[in-house]
């Protein structure tokens, strides 16, 4: 991370709370893109975080970028905010002119998050990555487990640009994962919070719920998952550069989308009835939780991945690989 | 509240690659004299001559103020020591517990006389602690406890029973939590700290054999036993928060996490690189948890380093790892193939055997979330 880093995350977190809401979070599951809330954020600068001077960002580290995402993942900024800002860098490393608007990155062969809205997709597949501008490609509408868009396009196998960058397809493959765990991270903070405040204030039996021992003993294990996710997260976006990124991606992945799994089963069972209902802001944490930890390779894809690379080495030498 | 969490993602520094270094090779050059085999649970074998070869490398102490003969080194220096050790399963039991909290309750605590003496042999893998806690009727309860100090001329009378003392038979000498008040409204006030020397004629010290068939927790009875003047260890009626402050240092490091490690290990041996996809998405989700967790402890380990009390993340950081070392031999057996080495099978059965103490000593599992609970603002 840089030294700019603070200042950053302050911004961010300032224009987050500020301009985004539960009605906007809502307004956006009902097909409305959160324009007003883009032109903010493009405005103030915050994709540029991370991204080179010669690319027209501000420079920085993109580890920046990727703490930003943890506030976007506590908000719900219900934006193709990591999918642009990966799309970009790909299409600056390509030599690619960067248009206008909000972009998609995605797995081929998966739906498109955001795709309906963007002005163009840079697809991801083991071999290459390709950009498709927008065009006239059909779309099927679809819905994430959040009801954001999520749509199939279809797609030829050559269409769209060819992308040549400087860096390995799995590291933008790792990129893609990470986005993932940073807001799952963000996200799972917030729910730890919003459930302890919630213990803290609903009355039974003639005591709040958290002088229970069985919530507290719930809430102790949200937090554990939550900082566990965090910390492989973090760690992982450290390594961003470091011949060792994707097996800390691996790391990140799999912890953090556990840990969507238990801590949002958990902050469920603390709210009751009330956080099962459209009214409370729980799902609006939970249903992206469900939706991030399966995209760019859920749990069991990424153990598999690293159990792979560490099954084949000298037993004695694991040792070593774990703490490389 | 999420904000009280302090883990900060932060490398080891470069200086301490050098010392890992020196300490593999250590590890290679010791481990063929070493009878029994790996074993990353901590109290799983007691060497007193492999002790001594650490305390001759400096790597006892390591922390310590070189005044008193200690390394003067970071806690991050003694974590990559520790993890080192941990890893290779090397018979680390004698001295842990002195290296651990014990040293340190003497630094804090400790007369200038009782420092000099004692110190130095810790240092050298010389002499063994234990931890006086427990009673018969007092387990999570601490503050039952009921074992009791009275003067007596210049000294103490101790009267009462220490139970699940690991250890103790073969220590030198336990730091006891002991009343030396009767227990009023105030359940934490009232207690002290002593420095007990074992050696001394009069403790009865009775062996309590565990479920794997081994001998190393004890119950320890004092009657009428006199105790000098000097050995209360800091201020009398000081022993609760004395005690609190010790266990910041016992909840948090790598044996907290690695405990059946060496299972892992057996296991690639057994597969010979060879898995398919569930052996292998076992052993990923497994190492994903080992690499995730360790790293919380290095910041444990930097909180130390810094003079901060990292007693809920080092719960956290317990109560992770104990329950995830526990599931460790669970997921490895139900992957392991039909015919296994007698090699494979012994460290498994060790794990498996040993695997109910990991969330209860050191604090249980219930009363680690507690704590956590605490430091959330829950309680």
């Amino acid at each position: 991370m840089s030294e700019t880093v603070d200042l950053i995350l302050q911004t961010a977190e300032k224009l987050f709370s500020q301009h985004c809401n539960k009605e906007l979070i809502n307004q956006a599951e009902n097909g409305q893109f959160a324009d007003d809330l883009w032109q903010e954020i493009e405005d103030t600068g915050l994709l540029l975080a991370g991204v080179p001077e010669h690319y027209d960002g501000i420079g920085g580290d993109i580890a920046d970028f990727f703490r930003l995402l943890e506030l976007a993942g506590k908000h719900c900024i219900p934006l193709p905010l990591a999918e642009t800002y990966i799309a970009r860098l790909a299409l600056h490393e390509a030599g690619i002119d960067i248009p206008d608007g909000p972009l998609s990155f995605a797995k081929a062969g998966t739906t498109i998050p955001f795709g309906r809205f963007v002005s163009g997709i840079v697809l991801w597949s083991e071999q290459e990555l390709r950009y498709l501008p927008k065009s006239d490609h059909p779309i099927v509408e679809g819905y994430s487990y959040a009801g954001e868009a999520d749509d199939k396009i279809e797609l030829d196998q050559n269409d769209g640009i060819l992308l040549t960058t400087r860096h390995t397809i799995e590291w933008w493959q790792g990129l893609g994962a990470l986005s993932r765990s940073s807001l799952m991270s963000g996200a799972l903070g917030f729910m730890l919070d919003s459930s302890i405040n919630y213990a803290l204030e609903r009355q039974q039996f003639g005591r709040p719920i958290a002088k229970f021992q069985a919530i507290q003993q719930q809430l102790a294990v949200l937090a554990g998952q939550y900082s566990q996710a965090r910390q492989a997260t973090r760690v992982a976006a450290m390594n961003i550069s470091s011949k060792n990124f994707l097996h800390s991606v691996a790391v990140a992945k799999s912890v953090s989308g556990e840990a969507a799994g238990i801590g949002s089963e958990i902050a469920h069972q603390v709210l009751g009835a009330m956080g099962f209902t459209y009214e409370h802001d729980l799902h609006h944490r939970s249903r992206r939780l469900w939706s991030w930890r399966d995209q760019w390779g859920n749990e069991t894809q990424w153990n598999i991945y690293l159990g792979k690379q560490l099954a084949s080495a000298d037993p004695d030498e694991l040792w070593a690989l774990l703490t490389a | 509240m999420s904000a009280s969490l302090d883990f900060r993602a932060v490398d080891l520094p470069e200086s301490t690659q050098a010392l890992r270094q020196e300490v593999r090779d250590f590890i290679a050059q010791v481990q063929p004299q070493i009878p029994s085999l790996p074993d990353s649970n901590f109290d799983a074998a007691s060497s007193k001559w492999f002790s001594q070869q650490l305390g001759a490398k400096g790597w006892i102490g390591m922390t310590w103020p070189t005044d008193y003969g200690g390394g003067g080194r970071s806690f991050l220096d003694r974590f990559v020591v520790t993890e080192e050790l941990i890893a290779a399963g090397l018979p680390v039991s004698f001295h842990w517990i002195a290296d651990r909290q014990s040293g340190a309750v003497l630094l804090s605590y400790g007369s200038e006389q009782q420092k000099r003496e004692i110190l130095p042999q810790i240092i050298k893998g010389e002499v063994c602690f234990c931890i006086g806690m427990s009673e018969p009727n007092s387990g999570s309860d601490l503050a039952a406890a009921r074992c009791s100090a009275k003067r007596s001329g210049q000294g103490w009378l101790i009267n009462g029973t220490k139970l699940w003392t690991t250890g103790a038979h073969q220590a030198d000498y336990m730091i006891a939590l002991v009343r030396t008040e009767t227990a009023g409204d105030n359940r934490h006030a009232g207690f002290s700290q002593f420095l007990i020397d074992l050696k001394t004629p009069g403790v009865e010290i009775r062996s309590i054999q565990n479920l794997a068939g081994n001998h190393t927790f004890n119950e320890v009875v004092f009657t009428d036993f006199y105790c000098p003047g000097e050995s209360i260890l800091g201020k009398e009626g000081n022993g609760w928060e004395q005690t609190m402050s010790e266990l910041a240092f016992e909840r948090s490091g790598p044996e907290r996490i690695l405990s059946a490690y060496r299972v892992l290990v057996e296991l690639l041996r057994e597969v010979k690189g060879d898995v398919d996809d569930r052996q292998a998405e076992v052993i990923g989700k497994i190492s994903a948890h080992i690499i995730a967790m360790r790293r919380m402890s290095i910041s444990v380990a930097l909180m130390l380093e810094e003079g901060k009390n990292p007693a809920l993340e080092a719960s956290v950081v317990k109560d992770l790892g104990n329950s995830f070392e526990k599931t460790m031999p669970e997921l490895l057996r139900l992957i392991a193939p039909e015919n296994t080495s007698e090699r494979f099978q012994q460290t498994l059965k060790s794990a498996i055997l040993h695997a109910p103490s990991f969330t209860l000593r050191g604090g249980t599992r219930e009363i680690l979330r507690g704590v956590i609970a605490r430091g959330l603002g829950l309680r």
